[in-house]
This record gives structure tokens, sequence and C-alpha cells, in this order.
């Protein structure tokens, strides 16, 4: 840490206009802010947002935040014709929808710079409903504003670092999720997937505590793991899950479940970054009751709103071990793999 | 770690918040620097967008731009200087309705006719009241010590209607007051404001297209329909009109005078008051609506001994709102009015932040609300400030800023006024930029209208930032081109949004000015102070011996 942030220093000293390095993975990491995590998560999850549902003010509304953010952070924009915009048609069980996917590129500087590596969420949530209990918006707070706020606060930690990836790093606010993951979908069709390293989802985040350990889904299918798991150790955090847990996530397929499963299906090896489950300062079990408790009272309903008892400490060490792995797959010259017993595979 | 080191420095540079002028320079150096294009347009962009709805008070867009720039604030770390922790600072808002009637007691054959002869609406948060009382002619109203003028010496006009000319005696007379330069004791509200202070029940301002600078029209425009102002106690002041030039004249020759003759005899030393042998009844029923909106007020903590006193940078973020449409576009974007101004607020606190820069005196930040309602988001705080008003050194607020390219200039509105001035200059002067005054600015009283000034009336030193006019490789004529299109075609009209050739670099040298001028007076041991001949020179001093 020591040398490193005297060589930083002597960077600056020296005026040279990029200081950022190539491989200094834990810069950016250090620079995931907590804070401007609850910022973005608190904001998307108001009442004024609307529920954030495909094609509604609301959700326009989520995609234009979400632009500005991007443009602030001096990112370029990477959707439709010079804007951070990606228009899309879909049908889904016979509706027609018009959606719109935000996508931001952090440039590559290396001979790599045609790849990229993909940090996406979905932002749009089931908008305005049935009221229950007088209460008609369906902020979707964790579902998944909380998974936006960590792509936005990635983007952050990556620009206040002025990280030289050599490959590209695009940042993806994935709309129409809740109809059948079809701005992933329709982004994966648009996309030159042998150009696509990888893809790191955020769907639902930790925002319940500080944990001692972490998870990611897909880890079995792809050398995505060995990054994963490093960048967890570099962070001090364990790899592990509860076989409960496990057992429950594969019995209900949550790996086909999020917009990283569209990629995946396109031969792009991809993790869903899941949650620790030993929270720290709380007994056994006690994550698994918040994900319970969660699934049974808020899941796809308007209680899904911002808790004064949430807090980001658990979102921010999960970014901060994706930060390091994403710097380090846009810095490192191999491409992740499948393996080759994996159902997936590059096409 | 970057972001380190020049935090370091940052701290360093005020120790014991006693800067010297050299560390001032570096530490304005650093956060001018730190003042972003990229910043800037996005949150101009986001503010300007359709999706915002024009931002008016108490709306969908309103709220939404309130909510957006606490959480820029929040994201930025900056410290919550609202009501009770939070980035809000509550401005409640009545909107009066009004029905009014004026007649002459004793001859009711002779009843004035609203809109033709008169306006008048309440004064008081309710819905009728009635006044009858005889009419003192108060010549122009003023007390103004610095002038050695008292218009209402030697007569008592408690729980009377005085009859009062709008404008200053400078308008005829060079030699006295500013001369055609409109002092604030020329404007219609500091009419109301003295006349409330004397006690009286009513005040009539009479309407010249002269002496107003603009037309009856506007009068009938701005002074029917639903009046909304701040919700404030009451005053003496039961209500408050205006009348023609016709009716006031023929009312004066029905109590035997020549209005004429009194006016020429008001712009001297020669007048006193007198009460006319006249007695006016009027009556005014309101419908009454009451709401509330919200300035959205952040701080950046200042160091050492100095940390409880701030420096304000503000900009309002309302603006009109969803309207008849023109052209097929019924969306008041106010991208240049004043979306620019915010996204120039935020721009300079994301500046302070990414500096590392903290001064001795505290930043304070602040949205304002309802301003295009009449200041009343500023007016809110300058009543019920969450801090101590004499602990705000002084106040630097943008409205509508640059947006069509680098000049050579730079101007603000009341540089004449307080040693805010020396300051601002010495700031352009930094960024190699000339200061320039804009004399029409003067003669329509600019510095009354936007939001620095309820705290220049509360004796607070402040500045209102405008765009230079001479435009880098532009010809001489071209910016003020450019600002008449902008009056004549775009303000306070849909067609004030994003245009594709807007540019962020007048705006950003106009940032970097203020950012320069608003660490330096942070970092100055003494506050800035009125200038001696400015008329907010004793509000200054009353505020500095007062208690809040």
């Amino acid at each position: 840490m020591k040398s490193a942030s005297i060589g930083i220093a002597i960077t600056i000293l020296i005026a040279l206009p990029f200081h950022g390095s190539p491989g200094s993975d834990g810069n950016v990491a250090s620079r995931v802010s907590a804070r401007v995590y609850g910022a973005h998560l608190a904001l998307l999850s108001d009442d004024l947002f609307e529920g954030r549902g495909t094609g509604s003010h609301g959700g326009r509304l989520a995609a234009r935040y979400i632009a500005a953010q991007f443009a602030r952070l001096g990112l370029e924009p990477a959707g439709d014709s010079g804007t951070f915009y990606q228009t899309f048609r879909s049908e889904v069980g016979g509706r027609e929808l018009t959606g719109q996917n935000v996508v931001a590129r952090l440039a590559g500087r290396g001979r790599q710079n045609g790849e990229a590596a993909v940090i996406g969420a979905h932002y749009d949530h089931l908008g305005i409903g049935p009221a229950e209990r007088g209460d008609s918006i369906f902020n979707g707070a964790l579902d998944n504003a909380s998974g936006v706020a960590g792509v936005l606060a990635l983007a952050e930690a990556f620009a206040a670092a002025d990280f030289l990836p050599a490959r590209q790093i695009l940042f993806v606010a994935f709309d129409a999720e809740e109809i059948g993951l079809a701005g992933s979908a329709a982004f994966v069709r648009r996309a030159q997937r042998d150009r696509i390293v990888a893809m790191i989802d955020f769907d639902g985040m930790n925002i319940f505590a500080r944990t001692s350990d972490t998870w990611a889904l897909g880890m079995e299918y792809s050398s995505l793991d060995v990054d994963f798991r490093r960048a967890a150790r570099e962070e001090g955090i364990a790899v592990r899950i509860d076989p409960e847990d496990a057992s429950m996530l594969a019995r209900e397929e949550f790996f086909t479940r999020s917009d990283h499963y569209s990629f995946a299906k396109a031969g792009i090896p991809a993790l869903f970054i899941w949650s620790g489950y030993t929270a720290t300062g709380y007994p056994a079990g006690w994550m698994r009751d918040r994900l319970e408790e969660f699934l049974r009272t808020r899941y796809h309903q308007p209680d899904d709103e911002l808790q004064a008892s949430y807090s980001y400490e658990g979102a921010v060490q999960d970014l901060k071990i994706v930060a390091r792995m994403v710097a380090h797959l846009s810095t490192s010259p191999g491409r992740p793999a499948w393996k080759s017993d994996s159902p997936f595979q590059r096409q | 770690m970057a972001g380190k080191l020049p935090l370091l420095l940052g701290s360093m540079l005020i120790l014991a918040g006693n800067a010297s002028a050299q560390q001032t320079a570096s530490a304005g150096t650093m956060v001018a620097r730190a003042a972003s294009a990229p910043v800037l347009r996005a949150h101009l962009e986001f503010l300007a967008d359709d999706l915002l709805e024009g931002r008016a008070p108490g709306t969908r867009g309103g709220e939404l731009a309130a909510r957006y720039i606490a959480a820029q604030f929040e994201r930025l770390g900056l410290s919550p200087a609202g009501d009770s922790g939070t980035y809000y600072h509550r401005v409640p808002i009545i909107s009066l309705n009004p029905s009014p009637s004026l007649g002459i007691s004793g001859n009711p054959a002779r009843a004035l006719t609203y809109r033709d002869d008169f306006v008048l609406w309440s004064m008081r948060n309710e819905t009728r009241i009635a006044a009858s009382a005889p009419v003192v002619f108060v010549g122009y109203g003023i007390v103004a010590p610095e002038y050695a003028w008292n218009d209402y010496s030697g007569v008592d006009v408690k729980d009377k209607i005085v009859l009062l000319l709008v404008n200053d005696p400078g308008l005829h007379d060079s030699t006295i007051f500013k001369g055609k330069a409109l002092t604030y004791y020329g404007r219609w509200t500091y009419k109301i404001e003295e006349a409330a202070r004397q006690g009286a029940a009513g005040v009539l301002i009479v309407h010249t297209n002269e002496s107003a600078t603009y037309g009856w029209p506007t009068v009938t425009g701005s002074w029917t329909g639903p009046q909304v102002r701040l919700e404030s106690p009451a005053t003496s002041l039961k209500f408050a009109g205006w009348l023609t030039e016709s009716a006031a004249k023929e009312l004066v020759k029905q109590a035997g005078g020549n209005l004429n003759e009194m006016t020429r005899v008001a712009a001297t030393h020669q007048f006193r008051a007198e009460p006319l042998n006249l007695t006016l009844d009027a009556k005014v029923e309101s419908v009454i609506v009451r709401s509330a909106t919200y300035n959205v007020v952040a701080s950046l903590p200042g160091r050492g001994p100095l940390a409880n006193e701030a420096v304000l940078i503000g900009g309002h973020y309302d603006h009109l709102g969803i309207r008849a449409p023109v052209n097929g576009d019924s969306i008041f974007n106010g991208a240049e009015d004043n979306a620019s101004g915010t996204a120039a607020v935020l721009t300079a606190a994301e500046a302070f932040v990414r500096s590392g820069v903290h001064p001795a005196r505290s930043i304070l930040f602040m949205a304002f609300a309802a301003e295009e309602s009449g200041l009343i988001g500023s007016q809110a705080f300058a009543a019920r400030p969450t801090m101590p008003i004499k602990r705000i050194a002084g106040v630097l607020n943008m409205d509508v800023m640059n947006l069509y390219g680098r000049t050579l200039d730079v101007s603000a509105l009341g540089t004449d006024q307080s040693t805010l001035g020396s300051t601002f200059r010495q700031a352009a002067a930094t960024e190699g930029l000339r200061v320039t005054v804009d004399s029409g600015a003067l003669i329509r009283g600019s510095f009354f209208r936007s939001d620095h000034f309820p705290f220049a009336k509360a004796g607070v030193p402040s500045l209102s930032l405008e765009s230079g006019s001479a435009y880098v490789g532009k010809p001489a004529r071209w910016g003020t081109e450019q600002h008449d299109e902008y009056g004549e075609k775009r303000y306070h009209q849909p067609g004030d949004e994003m245009l594709p050739w807007f540019t962020m670099d007048g705006a950003i040298q106009q940032v970097r000015v203020i950012l320069r001028t608003a660490v330096a007076v942070a970092n100055t041991r003494a506050q800035p102070t009125w200038l001696p001949g400015s008329e907010f020179r004793t509000a200054g001093e009353q505020r500095m011996s007062g208690e809040r």
C-alpha cells in the first residue's frame, strides 16, 4: 500500500495527464464508496421514479438519470448513434415492447481495446400496479435499484481512479429484465459476442449487513471462478455458501433468472454476484432469514422499498471484489474460458 | 489514493483558518481547476430534460429536481444543512386570488374600475379584508439615511393609506441618489416594505411607463390572478395596489391637488409629505391556496475557528413548468434559466470535493425554490435561515450561465455595492478575465431581481454572476445579439431548452471565477462589507449587531 501511494504521488507531482496505472486493481476497489452507492440507491427507489416500469415515465426517467451519471463521469456513450441509449423492440409472450438499455464505455488503451468486459444490472421494475395497503408504487429498491447503484458506484470508482484498462469496460443498465430478460437479450443480439470476454451481473445486492464471505452464481461453469476467488482473497473475504442456500439456488434455477443468463446462453462467460451468508455481528442463519423474509413479504410487491435498516457495507464489499476482478480482467492478456464440462460454450 | 494528496495539501493550506494570500491563491487554483465541463453538462442536460417537466414548484418535475439535487449533495458527502438534519428547507407558499374594490369614501358615484384604473391585493393571509382610511401623499416613500432623505419625516401615516411614486428621485436629477441607475429605494417591493415599517394600512403606487420601466399591461398581467408569496406574519398593511397615472391624477385633483406638481417637488429636498383631503375604501376578497416547496441546501464544513461561518453559493432550480403550448411545445424547460445555474452550483460543489480543499469558512451550496414566483425560496431562507444570518459572510448567486462560448470578460451584479466586488475582480483577473459592468442592468435594477437579493436586504454582501459580452473569435456585437435573441425568443418560453450549439466553456470560466471568489472570501478573516454609499450598508451594520 505504502509504495503504491508514493508512486501515485510522484505521478501527480510530475503532472502526467493520466495517473492511473493498469493493474492497480486495489486502487479502484478502494474508491468504491458506500455513500455514492447509497445516494443512487435511495434516489432510484424513490416514489418519484414510479417503479421504473419499462416504457413508463419513471422508466425513462431512470434511464435518463443513469445516462447523466455516466456523462458526469466522462464515460463515452456506447448506445445508438453516439448516445448512451440502446433502443430495442421485443416481443415477449405476444406483447410488443420498446425498451431502452443505457450503455457507457470506459475505453481501452491497449491492443485488446476491441474487446470488452461488461458490468451490468437491470434498472427496470414493475412500475405502478394494483395498490396494496394504499401503496401502488413497486419501487424495486432491492430488485434492482440495489444493482444499478452498484454499477454506478463501480463506474465512479473506475473514473475516479483514472483507471486505464487495456480492454474496454462497458457499464450497462438493462431495461425489461422483468419482462423475460428482454433488454439483455437485445444487447447480446446486437453485440459482437466474441469480443465480450466476460459479463458480471448484479441483481439484488446484499443491503443487509457486512459478511465474512461471499458467493457468485456460475462459478462452476467458467474460469471466472478463479478471478472471483482471487479478488475475494485480496479483499480478505471467504468464498463459500451455505449448502442449504446452494441447493435452494439450484432448485429455483437462479442462474437462469437474470441478465447474465442472456450472455451465458450466447457463449459469454458470466457471473451473477450473489451475496455472503455469514453476517458480521449476527447469529448464524440471520442472512438467510433476511432473504426469506424479503422473498415472502417484499419481492415483487410495493413493499420492496428503501428500509431504514438497510446498510451498504455488504454491497460495497462485494463491489470491491468485482472492482478488483474487472480491473484484472480488463488488463490481463488472457480471456476467461468455459470449463470443458460446462453446458455453456463459446459459439 | 490519488485524491488524498490534494486533500492533504488543501488542509495544510488553511492552517488555523488564517491563510496568507498566497496560500489562498493556491487553494483557489486547486478548486478552480477541479471544475469540470462534463459534470456541468451532465447536470444541465438532466435538469433541462422534458422529463423534468419545467421544474415548477409543487409539481412532480419540481420535486424530482429537488430530489436529484439532494442526491448529488449526498453522493458528494456534503452535510445536510436544511431542516432537522435533511437537505431540504421548507418554503411555505400562500397564493391569494383577489377580487378587490376601491372607492372614494362619501362619493359612491365615483368608484374606480378594477384593471382599468387600479389593481389591488391583500397583504394579509385572510379571505376578506376591508380598510377605510385617509390618504397621505408621501412622494417616493423613501427613508434613506445615506442620502439624508426621509419622505415620512413629520407625518404620521399609522393606519392611513399612503399614495406614492415608484422609482427614486435620481430618475429626474442625476445629482441625487444614483441618477438613472435604480437604487433599491426605487423598487415597488421597497415601497411596500417601508410603508409597513411606518405602520400604514394600505399602499397605492402611481404607475407611469417611465418610472415603472414597464407599461400598465405588465401591471395588470402581474398583479391580477393568483398572487403567490412566502407565507409570513402580518404587518400593519392590509392591502397594496397600483393606480394608473390618470386615475391617480383624478383622485388628487378631487382632493384639490396637482399630481404633476407634487411629483416634481417629490424629487427635491423641499418635499414634505402631505395628507390629502381624501378617504378611500378598499375591500379585497381572496381565494387562498396554501402549499410548500423546498430549498435544497448542503454544507462543506470549514476548518478552524471560522468554520461556523459560511460563504453561500446558490442558484434557483425552479422554472415555469408546463403551460399553454407555443409552437406545439408546452414544456418550459428553463435550460438557461436556470438549469444552468443549478448545474453550476452542483459543479462548484463537486469541484470543492474533488480538489479536497476545505477552506476556513464552510461553503453552503444552495438550490433555491420558487424564484420565478418572486424570489420566494431565497426570501424564506433569509427569513428563517438554518444558520444565523450574521454568520453568512457572503452570497454568490448564479442565475443564467453563459452557454454561448468563451469570453474575454465576465460580469456580476453588485460589484459596486460591497467589497465582494474587488474580490470578484481579483478572481476574474487571475482567470485572465476583465470585469465589465452592464449599465442597462443598473437602470433596470437587475440587482434586486434574483436570489442573492433577499440576503442583501438582510445585510449580507452579495453578488449575482452575469455573462461577459466579448466572445472569443466572434465579432464585437455578437454577444449582445445573442443575449437580445435569448431575451426576445427564448426567455420564459418553451424555447429555453438545450440547443445543440451550447458549449460549457464559458460557464466553466464563470464557475472558476466564482470558486476563486468563494475560496478568497472563505479564507479571509474579516467578512466582506458594504461600501460607503450602498443602500444596504445600514442593513449590514444591523446584521452584525443583531442576534439572528
